[in-house]
């Protein structure tokens, strides 16, 4: 088995609150508190929870966009952080993301022509007709037409301008996209269009996916394996179909059975699978019966492995 | 034959909507409400769900204007009554629920204040005994420590609190039709389930009849008695709730359904493709001026089903 | 149709007094400093003298037109250093944020708390009367309203998708300032500035008039205003023009201003059709 791709090793991403008062304690947002997570090269890992769960802190930092407090990411072994990292322009070459809101991710006032074409020239790829037409294949890549170069942002419908901002993440051909949302601002007729294009770049183009989202029957329709997180902390992962098939962790199985499946709503299906069974005397971390303070260091835990590929957050 | 229904508490009839005379934005729309009976409207961006129930409320906003057709409530056409008896119906005999609690809410009040304004205008209460209602009314919709959740102000609420007073203020006067728009989509999916919920007892224990505004086919399947599908301006197919999913009858309800990735519907091995809407109903035949397929209640099926 | 109506009438009082001042040279019937015909003092408005002389026999017309000159140079340079320090302060500090935003803000608050019209004459006293150092003072007291402007702007478009994306995309700081920022937040930049050179003629005018702008015997509108004090009784048209062409200058900006400022807004709007 290969050396995974990227690694995100015990990261930590604390912000300063407010004091209450000006002379009480220093209160601090542990939005992300010790996330271990790999991908493996060609696959799609999922990063699942809803607002306030430090997924999205999560893709930023692997971005560029957020400095991690404690905590590192590697791209192939080497830190992306840190000294000796590469600058902005090298990881432009490793990761780039497409944005959760169409609307924006383009600067109104470019053609997306010439977003497109800024790219290239900063870093040197091309240059003249050959740049132009590097710009309208991969155009025609995403399925818009070549003189759609020539208009603004504005001119284009929702879909199209995720399709615009796809094109702007593959333009300088990295081996990684981090997804946020891709498809949440869109219609759901549009979604599966978006969804289906992804789907097809990644094979064509053997690219790896980082992908940010709340939407589960999206999640498990696309991904090879699946992070679970909750209060900055991952409290299950491991392959899609351990995940989805035997939902574990009590927020997992909250979460899967919170949405509304109309079919199985109708029939009466409704219910959660059964999750594997954990080793015994253990309880499971953190207890999501009352919410966690974020201010508060997070109780003692592990990622205790209950099948080949699925692991689950248990209290030490 | 039919069985015996009771006079519907909303008809639509016709209705069109427009900006000028040259922008059509509905299309002569036309459906029922029993009362009691949750009916859900569902559609995209751009199908003219939401403005239909702005137009009931009567909180249309110029250049939108109605462009003809009635809606008549308990018999009265709200289109041609005075703009003051307009006014008294609304928070009294029909509310609304919107999608965004914060933009709904005051942000300037405390919720308790707010819910018992509802007391005072409609039901001519003194200031003490509203805020008295307003704290059973908290109770009502679940929200824990009412009497201090009353001082709060909306920000210092949760996004889930929120939409509960915002039902709270909604149901303070037992209205006979409550509209929500979107009423979960702002929320987190493990909150969604709490206040759908809570939306559901409490209008079934008031008799509430309930026009549930969504694009989330999950949220109406849960709620919904009939679902009626708009399309570009259009009501395409009408059904029980049921029969929609089991038995799509419009070309634009089988895309829609066809296209959604379903939880539990991935079977082990190559990853397969989602049904674009394009390959069920080509973009030339969506919004085109065809017969709505209605099964109303009871076995027969109106003409036109099943194309 | 209001809006309309607004931004034509300002752009044709502006044209006017564009046009006033740069064919000055040809369209001034007399020399508005050498020919003062002591003989001719005072005389109200004629057909010689379309609006009157002033205490020294000059034609008030003559002036006038030359003094748009004035004007209109202090009022546009100025305002485009104000623009220029504002913008470039405003954008830095609302990009990078932190100790440069609080350095920024808090000169902001003083520059504020300080009248600008002492500020201004503080100025002059140092570096002496005349064109030049006006147009450094007024350039130098007014960048507080763009700088507020820009920053917020700033703020907003910041954390917009397309920011980070050029961020991503490894383009510079210095870059995607330029670039993605700038162009965004022109719109509210150019309304602010459209506003200050009215008021920056205004401020001219009145530093002129207390005597430490534009020095006689060069006209201004300023100090036309403060010889024709004494005048007021026996040839108030020495007055009225000049205050009138301060009036239409001002007035003129302020509805291009408004009218700009309404253009623009609804196109933005539409932006996110």
């Amino acid at each position: 088995m290969s050396a995974p791709l990227l690694e995100i090793r015990d990261l930590k991403v604390h912000f300063n609150l407010p004091r209450r008062t000006p002379l009480g304690p220093r209160r601090i947002l542990r939005a992300v508190e010790g996330v271990n997570l790999t991908l493996n090269e060609g696959e799609c890992l999922s990063i699942v929870g809803e607002s306030g769960c430090g997924k999205s802190t999560t893709a930023l930092t692997v971005m560029g966009l957020q400095e991690p407090t404690e905590g590192q990411v590697l791209y192939q072994g080497k830190p992306l952080n840190g000294p000796g990292a590469p600058d902005r322009k090298e990881r432009a070459r490793i990761a780039q993301m497409v944005f959760q809101d169409p609307y924006a991710s383009l600067n109104p006032r470019q053609t997306i022509g010439s977003t497109l074409l800024s790219q290239l020239k900063l870093h040197g790829l091309a240059s003249g007709s050959e740049a132009q037409d590097r710009v309208a294949a991969m155009l025609a890549r995403v399925g818009l037409q070549a003189d759609h170069a020539k208009r603004f942002p504005h001119e284009f419908s929702g879909g199209q301008r995720q399709r615009i901002g796809i094109a702007r993440a593959l333009m300088l051909d990295p081996r990684i996209l981090v997804l946020d949302e891709p498809v949440s601002a869109l219609d759901v007729s549009i979604q599966a269009q978006i969804i289906n294009l992804l789907m097809d770049l990644q094979e064509t183009l053997k690219l790896s996916y980082i992908m940010i989202s709340h939407d589960l029957s999206v999640v498990e329709h696309v991904s090879d394996r699946v992070a679970v997180m909750y209060y900055g902390r991952v409290v299950e992962e491991g392959d899609w179909h351990s995940v989805f098939t035997r939902p574990t962790h009590p927020y997992t199985r909250r979460l899967i059975g919170s949405v509304p499946d109309a079919e199985a709503i109708l029939t009466g299906a409704r219910g959660v699978p059964d999750g594997a069974t954990i080793p015994a005397g253990r309880s499971f971390a953190p207890d999501i019966s009352t919410r966690p303070d974020p201010s508060l260091p997070p109780e003692a835990s592990t990622l205790v492995p209950i099948g080949p590929d699925h692991r689950v957050r248990l209290a030490d | 034959m039919s069985d015996f229904l009771p006079d519907p508490i909303l008809s639509v009839r016709n209705l069109r909507l427009g900006i000028g005379s040259s922008h059509r934005i509905l299309h002569s729309v036309s459906f029922d409400i029993l009362p009691g009976e949750t009916y859900g409207l569902v559609g995209e961006s751009g199908s003219g769900k939401s403005v239909t129930g702005l137009a009931i409320m009567g909180l249309l906003k110029r250049p939108l204007t109605v462009t003809g057709g009635t809606i008549h409530f308990q018999g009265r056409d709200l289109l041609r009554m005075r703009p003051r008896e307009r006014r008294q119906l609304r928070g009294d005999r029909i509310a609304m629920v919107f999608q965004e609690p914060m933009t709904a809410l005051n942000p300037l009040v405390t919720i308790g204040r707010q819910i018992a304004e509802m007391f005072v205008i409609h039901r001519g209460m003194g200031w003490p005994e509203a805020r008295r209602k307003a704290v059973e009314a908290l109770e009502s919709v679940r929200v824990p420590a009412p009497e201090e959740r009353a001082r709060a102000y909306p920000h210092q609420l949760s996004g889930g609190m929120r939409q509960r007073v915002m039902i709270a203020i909604a149901l303070a006067c037992r209205p006979d039709l409550l509209i929500a728009d979107e009423p979960t989509t702002a929320l987190d999916v493990t909150v969604q389930a709490g206040v759908l919920e809570l939306m559901a007892d409490l209008c079934r224990a008031e008799g509430t009849a309930v026009l549930l505004v969504s694009h989330d086919l999950g949220v109406i399947a849960n709620m919904c008695q009939r679902v009626g599908v708009m399309d570009r301006g259009r009501l395409v197919e009408e059904q029980d709730t049921r029969n929609i999913f089991t038995n799509p009858l419009h070309p634009y309800t089988r895309g829609l359904l066809a296209s959604r990735p379903r939880l539990g519907s991935r079977g082990l091995g190559h990853r397969g493709r989602l049904t674009e809407l394009e390959e069920v109903v080509a973009a030339k035949d969506r919004g085109r001026d065809m017969p709505t397929l209605i099964t109303p209640r009871g076995p027969r099926l109106a003409e036109g089903a099943g194309v | 149709m209001m809006l309309r109506f607004n931004f034509t009438l300002g752009l044709v009082l502006v044209v006017l007094v564009v046009l006033g001042a740069i064919l000055a040279g040809h369209l001034a019937p007399y020399d508005p400093i050498m020919d003062a015909d002591l003989m001719n003092s005072e005389m109200p408005p004629s057909w010689e003298h379309w609006m009157g002389t002033d205490g020294q026999g000059r034609d008030v017309f003559s002036r006038v037109l030359y003094g748009a000159r004035v004007s209109l140079t202090v009022g546009l340079i100025s305002q485009l250093i104000n623009s220029l320090i504002g913008t470039s302060l405003g954008v830095s500090a609302g990009y990078f944020g932190g100790w440069w935003d609080d350095c920024v803000n808090g000169l902001t608050n003083v520059m504020l708390a300080i009248p600008s019209l002492v500020f201004a004459l503080a100025i002059m006293a140092v570096l002496g009367p005349g064109l030049p150092s006006l147009l450094i003072a007024l350039g130098l007291t007014n960048w507080s309203w763009t700088c507020r402007i820009a920053r917020s702007s700033t703020l907003s478009l910041k954390n917009q998708g397309f920011v980070q994306a050029a961020k991503t995309a490894g383009f510079g700081d210095l870059n995607i300032m330029r670039t993605q920022i700038l162009p965004n937040i022109l719109g509210p930049v150019l309304v602010i500035a459209t506003l200050g050179i009215g008021g920056a003629v205004l401020s001219e005018a009145a530093l002129s008039f207390l005597g430490v702008g534009i020095r006689p015997p060069q006209p201004s509108w300023g100090n036309m205003l403060s010889d024709a004090r004494e005048l007021i009784r026996t040839a108030p048209w020495a007055a009225i023009f000049p205050g009138l062409a301060i009036f239409a200058t001002v007035l003129g900006f302020n509805l291009l201003g408004d009218g700009l400022r309404d253009m623009l807004d609804p196109h933005m709007r539409t932006r996110k059709a």
